[in-house]
């Protein structure tokens, strides 16, 4: 990292050149600096010093202390040895190339020399140095250390022992920057040899990029393995499409196939790491499960293929005729987060200006209309950058986790925590976040709102202070006032800490320790699950959060997750519900019903990702027409009326959003050789067809007119966009700076929507205030059956998704689906010892929409009463037990036969397998 | 004379003997062979503690420091580095500080830590609370190598009796504000850890391998948990008592002015009474080999010896007139181009007589460096490991005549500091001075076949 | 088998306030467990892991690094040989030969460690104990014992039947030392 303040600088020489780089500064760096390069092998500027391969030795000398003779320039590492002034180095010196050409004999008198067959061969440091710096003969007489070869850490990471020069990159990796140490060097010595306990798999979901800090051969990518010669490959800038980060990749290809992806540099972003999703899931994009061309539904019901100019015809002669018969308000759109903004942007147009239906929405599931619940307080959903995140003091996590959800992300946040930020993950649930937490709060499902209620209770009842104004000259300035609360306290209406701890589960003092951690922290920052946006009390949780903010003395404070690839893109270029119209859960719900008599799906798989399969099935076969852009034929393309093949996001050129709402460009990396087309195409020419041209023929044109025309870019409208992307903001970010003008956001108590009881504040006069502009309170949801005690039997569902999922994107990457974790229902001990179930037999989790047979892990993390289910694995999906018109869902768990859960458990994933090992 | 377990071997009785620089009395080794001598109360009847009372009562930190510096007072653990600028170089970096005892003592031929702490172990704390005093530091540790549980066990009643008496706690004997507690931790087998780096690493929980310096143990971010730390050995430390009790002029009038003061020489291999000696630094290797260690076995000649252990330049057998201690053998003459100083490390010496093959003791102890290298560091992971390979060859009777040019420059390639740590220089101080001084013996191996007698067991691990 | 409970309260209560760190107990918390064990089991690093909030991996590969540290079974009496120079110039590579030949190990299987059928003992050669003036040094459970120059063998196994070091090291004994006195540095 660059320092930002002005830093000390440092003059010296290096090899006759005099070099000015700021103090603190490794001489290899410096080196580098001067356009000298200094071989190394374990130096690596983003892992601790190791100092342990010796390779980058250079001739040093300091100046004498005053006074003193000279002393002789010494042989030191330049990756550890800090410049100082006036020092003198010679990078070329005789001795400093005879240690290097020794060291260089030192690690290949056992390395196997096979480099024919070796995946690094062309991009190995290790052969590159031998080349320029290695002795010229061999005089090694002595047998060989024999290793492992070819020996699989995991499915997709392969160690070839032999060729391994022990720097100490892959293991320094693990522990640092995922804190997960997994991989280690065992025995010492001559003997030292890297392995994991019992040669278990490896699980994290970073390892691959340990594949890229090998300096040999010695890890290589087991989808990449003996597939092609660096200089057989193409190369593309993109950005990855699979989760919301947004990392920064390259796409390389050899004949039009996608040969691996590797990570590209950006500092804002993803630094130079990937997560194993992003790095091993494109085996998809050339699947021959890939859908080529148009299907149309027969007279028979069965799809069967059509041609580009049939299915657009068709399906704008059927979406007219249902605009004509029941009104534009019949129809539903719903799709975008996983598509290019170019994409959104014309599928936003051809809704509102073609089928002229308010119904339009990217959030699977949602059940409120407003994409972006901070919007009513004049706040973006995202209003920090993710490098911000460094400097803060304090990080609260909330209904998130993270390391599933934003997995590079989560590195950045690690890394804050490692600098010193105090970590608050607030959770129904333990997630890999709770390692490093320094409060956790196990709050009841559903009850992020009174979490939030009782730090904000906690807060005015001891308010945080302002911050120190720069002491006058000379004199100590006067301490800072406390901050002044009373407008939070009115708008809070009488809830105290203690009620918040009754409605939430977490004990007062809790709360009141997370409040004085955040008053106490500077430039804290709080993150929000994408999952609380779509849920019906978002207005209520986003009013609370902003008043954190606010409390702490930057309402910019507040951040939202958000899910797909471009769920932020989509949002911003218009894929939500007009005035007036439905969101996506609503949509369904309808459909359901028999109101919504089409529906047009871009990009999103209903039935797996509505809470509510049993309710999606019936909104397909309710639905008068379905119509759908879609890669492959997943199980609602199934139902469709009429299926475009599109192209997938590394074959195409465009622009996507991250998080943070950072805009950057991506390359296609491969062409579609068959019958797809664009997105932003498709719906072009369908709108063409229905009589509103929208006049696109190159993606281009469409992100110039994207840029010009959504508030949120105007900004860009003309520009390029740089390679380090660049964000884009609808609300003007400035903030008053004056603490009395703060607004206070009305807090409405209500019930959590899934079943945490409603909150019953005390009594208290100033109480009608906090309650303006409430909406109707909802009917009081029964009290979940856990909450009856023991003998209800019921238990509280939890579902979230896991970063790798079988699903459609992952499982034609076979190596990755068997990281894929089996099926499971996470039980506490207790519960499970109540209702007889061991680790590892099979349960069956049921309701009356439906049950699920899984495996049963028990372990620590769900508190009593709470069961957690992972909904992006197993066939079926966990949503077949979910009621969208019920929020919180109360399951039966009890023992199923062991043939049952065999034969549920096994198909669909090789994660049976691959669990095995844990 | 097999003893009964648990009991320990008793070291030989230090011998006073003529021709000492000043009028002898061994004051390190003095409670040997007394009984009860681990005892506290023994040890105050001897007027133990008093040097640790006279500190707190009469002196300020910066006194203690002070005369601890104008001893000249050097590390007795092989680096002989002078204690006093150590402590006060700590003393000015922030606290909390650390006190690291260096109780790893694992090099072949060095033995006077065990009987040290064996008979004395309250001199040790003694010397650790002074040192916590000076260099205001509250909490001590002690890592002893794995394999001397006895001295473990010997420690850890010591450090309870000192609790016991309010020598230890949180205000050491009595002394309002000055809090000290000391703790053992043991070590399981690697050489590696006495390297004052490696042996934070192993306290810490870790694979000991040397940490990259600076930052320096002495700074912040070097020492144990990050915190500016004193590494001493614990020789060194016993000698603190008695430097604060008699004055740094006392001490430094001791033997070789450069390096003034007493010294647990240890001596074994072909002698005839091995044993430890407490002598002045600086006694010849004449005497001590003839007047205190009973001369050689069958009455051989001395074919060469390693001065300071293992890790030391083996040094030829004709003269023996040397003194042994760190100043002269770290000095020219005994600074080697490109090997540097012989070196005299913790004063183990081992001597070799006639009978002895020294290319099967040279390949021994390269077997030793080659697997205890923690294997950081390239040249020492590989090169030990080759060197070793090419000696046991040659040794074996395989060797071809231009091995021995190979060795040579192999061991050049490791040597001079181009590693971490100092035990791949170590590694090659016996090969490479080895080579010079017996080339006849080696090329005798690699030109005729040679009987091969292997010394050293087979394979290693 | 797990650990025993007083193993786990020991490392807890009394370690985890030693140092400043939790993992820095490690090094304790593997001598305990091996004392309870013998060896290191997997089962036994997992629970270390769990205690000290490692992976056992990390557990695992910092066992490694020690020589002393088993990671597989051994007999009840390790008895090891010290083949550093000062031992072997006295004779210690004959008395590893012979012992192991006396108690049935053959020849050059001890590398690493063989052990007896019976499980008795355990023999290998171990670096230098520090007690060269005794060479060749024997350790029979980190006891040593010695000089045992090869015609000294029957003497030392006669010897050993009487040696009491049943089973293997204790670990740190706190008895009578004042828990109370005590405090963290930081
Ligand atoms: C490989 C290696 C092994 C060492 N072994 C020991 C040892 O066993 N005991 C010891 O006191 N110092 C040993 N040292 C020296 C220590 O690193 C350190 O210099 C010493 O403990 C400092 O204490 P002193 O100043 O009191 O001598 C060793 C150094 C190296 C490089
Ligand atoms: S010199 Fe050898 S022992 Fe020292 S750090 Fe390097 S590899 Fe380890
Ligand atoms: S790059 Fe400097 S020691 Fe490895």
């Amino acid at each position: 990292m660059i320092a930002t303040a002005p830093p000390n600088m440092v003059t010296l020489t290096i090899d006759g050149a005099e070099v000015t780089v700021p103090a603190g500064t490794l001489v290899v760096e410096a080196a580098r600096e001067a356009g000298i390069d200094v071989p190394v092998f374990c130096y690596h500027p983003k892992l601790s010093l190791a100092g342990a391969c010796r390779m980058c030795v250079c001739e040093i000398g300091m100046p004498p202390p005053p006074g003193q003779p000279a002393r002789p320039p010494a042989l030191l590492t330049s990756c550890t040895t800090r410049v100082t002034p006036g020092m003198v180095v010679n990078t070329m010196a005789s001795g400093a190339l005879k240690a290097r050409e020794s060291v260089i004999e030192f690690l290949l008198i056992n390395h196997p020399l096979d480099c024919p067959v070796c995946d690094a061969g062309g991009e190995c440091p290790l052969q590159d140095n031998s080349h320029a710096w290695g002795p010229k003969e061999s005089r090694f007489a002595e047998e060989k250390r024999l290793a492992r070869k070819g020996a699989p850490l995991s499915p997709l990471v392969v160690l070839d022992q032999e060729r391994c020069i022990v720097c100490y990159r892959c293991t320094r990796f693990m522990a640092e920057i995922p804190g997960e140490a997994e991989l280690d060097f065992f025995n010492r010595g001559y003997s030292s040899e890297l392995r994991t306990i019992n040669d278990e798999a490896m699980q994290s979901r970073f390892q691959g990029n340990i594949i890229d800090l090998c300096p040999c051969g010695a890890l290589t990518s087991e989808t990449y393995r003996f597939r092609a010669r660096p200089h057989d490959l193409d190369h593309a800038d993109s950005v990855c499409a699979q989760c919301p980060v947004g990392c920064n990749i390259v796409l390389d290809s050899r004949a039009n196939i996608m040969a691996r992806v590797r990570p590209r540099q950006n500092e804002s972003v993803n630094e130079i790491w990937l997560c194993d999703k992003g790095r091993f899931a494109h085996h998809y994009v050339s699947s021959p499960e890939r859908l080529t061309q148009p299907l149309v539904m027969g007279d028979d019901g069965e799809l069967r293929a059509a041609s580009w100019p049939e299915a657009l015809g068709t399906a704008a002669v059927r979406l007219q005729q249902i605009k004509e018969q029941y009104g534009p308000r019949a129809i539903g759109v719903i799709g975008g987060r996983n598509l290019a903004n170019e994409d959104c942007y014309a599928l936003a147009r051809f809704a509102r200006e073609a089928l002229e239906t308010p119904n339009i929405d990217h959030r699977a599931g949602a059940r409120t209309a407003a994409a972006n619940p901070l919007a009513a307080h004049g706040l973006d959903a995202f209003n920090s950058t993710y490098g911000a995140v460094e400097s803060a003091g304090a990080v609260v996590l909330l209904g998130t986790d993270v390391y599933e959800e934003m997995p590079v992300f989560w590195l950045r946040i690690r890394k804050a925590v490692m600098f010193g930020a105090k970590l608050i993950v607030a959770n129904p649930r333990a997630t890999e976040a709770d390692r490093l937490a320094l409060h956790r709060l196990r709050y009841r499902p559903g009850a992020e709102l009174s979490v939030l209620r009782g730090l904000l209770a906690a807060l005015v009842e001891s308010p945080p202070h302002e911050h120190a104004p720069p002491p006058a000259e000379g004199g100590e300035g006067a301490p800072p006032p406390p901050r002044d609360l009373s407008g939070l306290r009115q708008a809070l209406g009488g809830v105290t800490v203690e009620d918040a701890a009754r409605e939430s589960g977490v004990m007062a003092e809790t709360l009141r320790a997370v409040a004085a951690t955040l008053a106490g922290a500077k430039n804290p920052l709080i993150y929000a699950g994408a999952r609380l946006v779509i849920r019906a009390d978002a207005a209520g949780l986003a009013a609370a959060l902003v008043n954190l903010g606010g409390a702490l003395g930057d309402r910019r404070a507040v951040n939202f997750f958000t899910e797909g690839a471009n769920g932020r893109g989509a949002e911003l270029a218009g894929l939500v519900p007009d005035e007036g119209g439905l969101s996506a859960g609503e949509i369904i719900a309808q459909a359901a019903e028999g109101k919504i008599k089409a529906l047009y799906l871009a990009g999103e798989n209903v039935l797996a990702t509505h809470p509510d399969a049993e309710q999606a099935r019936r909104a397909l076969e309710n639905a008068e027409l379905v119509v759908m852009q879609e890669l492959f034929v997943t199980e609602t393309a199934r139902h469709a009326d009429i299926v475009f093949s599109a192209t997938s996001l590394p074959e195409k050129e465009g622009t996507l959003t991250n998080a943070e709402g950072r805009v950057q460009r991506m390359h296609s990396g491969v062409r579609n050789e068959a019958e797809g087309r664009p997105d932003w195409s498709i719906v072009s020419e369908l709108s063409a067809e229905m009589g509103v041209p929208l006049g696109y023929a190159a993606a281009v044109e469409v992100t110039r007119d994207l840029l010009a025309d959504l508030p949120a870019y105007a900004p860009l409208a003309g520009c390029t966009i740089p390679s380090e992307g660049v964000i884009a903001r609808e609300h003007a970010a400035e903030e008053s700076a004056e603490p009395s003008a703060v607004q206070w956001a009305p807090l409405t108590p209500g019930p959590s929507p899934t079943g945490a009881r409603p909150l019953t504040p005390s009594p208290s006069p100033t109480r009608g205030e906090g309650n303006e502009g409430a909406a109707p309170s909802a009917p009081t949801p029964p009290l979940p059956a856990w909450e009856r005690g023991p003998g209800g039997g019921g238990l509280i569902l939890v579902t979230y998704s896991e970063l790798l999922g079988d699903e459609t994107m992952v499982r034609p990457t076979t190596e990755l689906l068997m990281m894929v974790p089996e099926p499971y229902v996470e039980l506490n001990r207790s519960d499970a010892a109540r209702l007889g179930l061991k680790d590892g037999q099979f349960a069956e989790v049921s309701t009356h929409k439906g049950g699920v047979v899984h495996r049963v892990r028990v372990n620590g993390r769900c508190p009593e009463g709470v069961c957690f289910v992972p909904d992006n694995v197993g066939e079926p999906r966990v949503n077949v037990l979910l009621d969208w018109e019920s929020p919180a869902t109360v399951v039966q768990v009890r023992p199923a036969p062991e043939s049952v859960g065999v034969a549920a458990g096994v198909p669909g994933t090789a994660g049976a397998v691959a669990a095995e090992g844990r | 004379m097999a003893q009964t377990p648990g009991q320990p071997i008793q070291p030989a009785q230090p011998q006073r003997g003529p021709g000492l620089p000043v009028p002898w009395e061994p004051v390190l080794s003095a409670a040997v062979g007394r009984p009860n001598s681990r005892d506290i109360d023994d040890y105050i009847s001897r007027g133990g503690y008093d040097a640790l009372k006279k500190a707190l009562e009469t002196m300020t930190p910066q006194d203690v420091t002070k005369v601890v510096a104008d001893s000249k007072l050097v590390g007795r653990g092989g680096a002989g580095f002078p204690t006093g600028v150590k402590w006060g170089g700590t003393a000015r970096n922030p606290a909390p500080r650390y006190l690291v005892v260096n109780a790893d003592e694992s090099e072949p031929g060095t033995f006077g830590n065990r009987y040290a702490i064996d008979a004395d172990p309250h001199m040790l704390l003694d010397g650790m609370i002074i040192c916590c005093y000076a260099v205001d530091i509250q909490q001590g540790h002690i890592y002893i190598r794995g394999e001397n549980l006895h001295g473990f066990e010997v420690l850890e009643a010591a450090i309870t009796q000192a609790y016991q008496k309010g020598i230890l706690g949180p205000s050491v004997m009595g002394k309002e504000g000055f809090g000290v507690d000391i703790y053992v931790t043991r070590g399981a087998g690697a050489y590696i850890c006495g390297e004052e780096t490696a042996l934070m690493e192993s306290l810490e929980g870790r694979r000991a391998q040397p940490r990259i310096r600076p930052p320096f143990p002495i700074e912040v971010g070097g020492g144990l948990f990050g915190r500016p730390t004193v590494v001493n050995n614990v020789e060194t430390l016993m000698n603190v008592p008695h430097i604060v009790e008699r004055g740094a002029e006392w001490f430094a009038g001791i033997g070789n002015p450069a390096c003034p003061g007493p010294k647990l020489y240890t001596i074994s291999g072909s002698v005839n009474k091995p044993g430890m000696y407490e002598l002045p630094m600086g006694v010849s290797l004449r005497d001590l080999i003839y007047k205190y260690a009973g001369g050689m076995q069958r009455d051989q000649k001395v074919k060469a010896v390693s001065p300071g252990a293992l890790a030391c330049q083996i040094l030829p057998g004709d003269n023996l007139d040397i003194p042994m201690d760190t100043a002269t053998l770290t000095r020219p003459p005994y600074f080697i181009p490109p090997f540097g100083p012989v070196g005299f490390g913790a004063g183990g010496i081992v001597v070799y007589g006639e009978e002895v093959d020294m290319v099967q003791i040279i390949t021994n102890i390269a077997g030793f460096f080659a697997r205890e290298s923690c294997g950081k560091c390239v040249p020492c992971r590989e090169g030990t490991h080759w060197m070793l390979d090419m000696l046991r060859r040659i040794a074996s009777g395989a060797g071809r005549p231009k091995d021995l040019e190979v060795l040579r420059d192999v061991a050049t390639n490791i040597a001079g500091r181009k590693t971490l740590c100092a035990l791949g220089d170590f590694a090659v101080n016996p090969v490479g001075s080895g080579l010079r001084l017996f080339w006849d013996e080696f090329e005798a191996h690699v030109t005729k076949s040679s009987p091969a007698r292997l010394l050293e067991p087979a394979a290693a691990g | 088998m797990p650990l025993s409970h007083e193993l786990k309260d020991r490392i807890t209560k009394d370690y985890f306030l030693r140092y400043a760190t939790k993992r820095a107990a490690l090094m304790p918390a593997l001598w305990m467990a091996q004392q309870e064990h013998g060896w290191l089991s997997r089962e036994t690093v997992e629970e270390v892991a769990e205690l000290l909030d490692m992976h056992p991996t990390d557990v695992a590969a910092v066992a490694s690094f020690y020589v002393m540290f088993n990671h597989r079974p051994v007999g009840k009496k390790i008895v090891e040989v010290c083949e550093n120079p000062s031992c072997v110039i006295n004779g210690a590579t004959e008395t590893l030969h012979r012992i192991c030949e006396r108690l049935g190990i053959p020849a050059g299987a001890h590398h690493g460690g063989a052990t007896t059928a019976d499980g008795e003992f355990t023999v290998r050669p171990t670096e230098c104990v520090a007690a060269c003036d005794k060479a060749p040094v024997i350790q029979v459970n980190s006891r040593y014992y010695g000089p045992v120059p090869p015609d000294k063998v029957d003497e030392f196994l006669a010897d050993m039947e009487k040696f009491n070091v049943e089973g293997l090291p204790a670990a740190n004994d706190l008895e009578g030392r004042a828990k109370h006195l005590r405090r963290e540095v930081r």
